[in-house]
């Protein structure tokens, strides 16, 4: 039985789209009436997704396997484990920690000219679309910068014509943000685990790649992501309990404009609140393992005398 | 009869209305078939067996909205995982509408004793088996105990603190300033999530209480409500 976690996790990124609509020119996510900057738990999951599968060579379930020009679809994928979700969870790590829908041939549908040879499969199995639902005991909230974004809007030359035959180079327009410090709460839920099988090592995997798959996104509208705080709170056994909303405990404190923010050095970071909030919970609390940017400043210390905390090393 | 009174919060919430398909939108508030979900997972009852026990019949589900009611859409890139053919493109944006800063007050009671006694253990000191979302497991909520108060039967009143089904709407009177709003949601599902039961539930969306007659109503503390089950 595992310990249920809470993260707190910070990064932010200087002349990019840290995650852009797709539907809205591709702008980055604002939030209209805050002027805050959003960014989906998707983009978080497939920064650690990829860095899982890229960087540490670990097996993902939801990737792009292309075949000729196209990408495979969800049940292929699944036909490549033998269609067995026993197996998919054994193999893929972001399914034991992110859950995912499973995608399963079905027994008995009636399509023309299909012969499935799927093995029916037990009780999680939704009979309707014949498909496997694991609920992921890891669940990031949308991500939300700590202060107003400024958006602008940039052109830049691209390196060819944007037709045959034409003489000038095309002209890029994109949508960014000088800068955006995000934060991310999640949770851990130790009891959604048994269903996938969580390992406390898959959970190791988690906390290195939140760091390093941000400090490694590298394509253009992402470099430039930086790690800054990573909190790990690591509650004792069978409490139940967790804090919630670790991303409203932590303030930013400037004397700007919070739209002109630029870069770590316009800005200290208020914790205090942060560290109340986990010293009232102190009983509940087995250890708070953290890791800090050097540029990063705090109102204070990350530590207490009330509760341990742990610097992760070695990441 | 007694009432466990909390409130459930979150950045963002989304349950989704059951006529939209490709573009989901989101009803103003959690439906009760929802708030059943919710209280599922603080007990940690399984997914698949909490409606045979939290259901329509054995819940009674009061809902204040506490902050006004607030809607975003963007849309999120997903890796499309699940088409029936075999070669398909690869993404799937899906435009999606969102609650923002969603806040609700729950006025619940269970009729199996223990159960209730347990839910609101639970409550009060924050503890819960699964994780509590609005809507989506992603969208992360949190919770707090109010109180536990006991249920007074009124014949009328004037008004109501909480969203009212149209069925216990005897007339309504419109007060300028307020946004009333009505939305035909699910109040009952059975073990196979399939809708037993749909009511036109009216609400005002600043969380203003409504202004009318009404009947079925209930005085809690100094509020008035009204059940959905």
């Amino acid at each position: 039985m595992l310990n249920r976690r809470e993260y707190l996790f910070l990064y932010d990124v200087s002349f990019g789209n840290p995650n852009g609509d797709p539907n809205d020119e591709n702008k980055p996510r604002i939030d209209e009436e805050t002027g805050r900057n959003i960014i989906t738990d998707v983009r978080l999951k497939r920064t650690v997704r990829d860095y899982l599968y890229d960087f540490k060579g670990m097996e993902i379930f939801v990737r792009e396997i292309k075949e000729g020009e196209y990408v495979i679809d969800g049940k292929k994928r699944a036909s490549m484990f033998g269609n067995n979700p026993e197996n998919i969870i054994n193999s893929c790590i972001d399914i034991r920690l992110f859950g995912g829908v499973i995608p399963l041939e079905k027994k008995n549908n009636n399509k023309k000219g299909k012969k499935e040879e799927t093995k029916e499969e037990e009780t999680t199995e939704d009979t309707k679309s014949g498909s496997i639902k694991f609920t992921g005991p890891v669940q990031f909230n949308m991500g939300q910068s700590l202060h107003k974004v400024k958006l602008e809007y940039i052109k830049g030359t691209g390196a060819f014509a944007s037709k045959k035959e034409k003489t000038t180079k095309t002209f890029r327009e994109e949508w960014i943000l000088p800068y955006s410090l995000i934060a991310f709460h999640g949770v851990f839920n130790e009891n959604a685990s048994k269903h996938t099988k969580t390992t406390e090592k898959d959970l190791e995997h988690l906390r290195e790649v939140l760091w390093y798959g941000t400090k490694n996104l590298i394509t253009r509208s992402k470099m430039e992501h930086i790690p800054r705080l990573l909190i790990e709170i690591v509650y004792k056994p069978n409490t139940y309990f967790h804090i919630g909303e670790l991303h409203r405990y932590v303030k930013i404190e400037t004397n700007i404009p919070e739209e002109h923010i630029r870069s770590t050095d316009d800005f200290i970071l208020n914790i205090d609140r942060l560290i109340e909030v986990i010293e009232e919970e102190k009983d509940k609390i087995e250890k708070v393992n953290y890791k800090v940017d050097r540029n990063l400043r705090l109102s204070r210390d990350l530590k207490s005398d009330l509760v341990e905390f742990q610097e992760i090393k070695g990441i | 009869m007694e009432v466990l009174v909390f409130d459930v919060w979150g950045d963002f919430g989304h349950f989704r209305k059951f006529y939209t398909t490709t573009s989901p939108l989101t009803f103003s508030i959690p439906p009760p078939t929802a708030v059943f979900g919710i209280i599922g997972a603080i007990l940690g009852i399984d997914k698949k067996d909490y409606l045979k026990i939290i259901n329509a019949e054995t819940t009674k589900v009061a809902i204040e909205i506490v902050k006004p009611v607030k809607k975003i859409r963007f849309t999120i890139n997903y890796i499309d995982t699940k088409v029936s053919f075999s070669r398909i493109k690869n993404r799937t944006p899906i435009r999606t509408e969102f609650l923002k800063d969603a806040h609700y007050r729950l006025y619940i009671n269970l009729n199996e004793e223990n159960l209730f006694r347990e839910l609101k253990d639970r409550i009060k000191e924050r503890k819960t088996y699964y994780t509590v979302s609005l809507g989506l497991a992603n969208l992360i909520a949190n919770f707090k105990y109010i109180g536990q108060y006991q249920v007074e039967p009124l014949d009328a009143s004037n008004y109501v603190n909480t969203v009212i089904s149209s069925e216990n709407i005897e007339n309504i009177e419109m007060v300028e300033g307020k946004r009333y709003f009505k939305e035909k949601m699910p109040v009952d599902i059975d073990e196979n999530r399939v809708v037993k039961s749909y009511k036109d539930i009216v609400m005002e969306l600043q969380g203003k209480p409504i202004e009318g007659s009404f009947k079925n109503v209930f005085k809690v503390e100094d509020k008035v409500i009204s059940f959905l089950t």
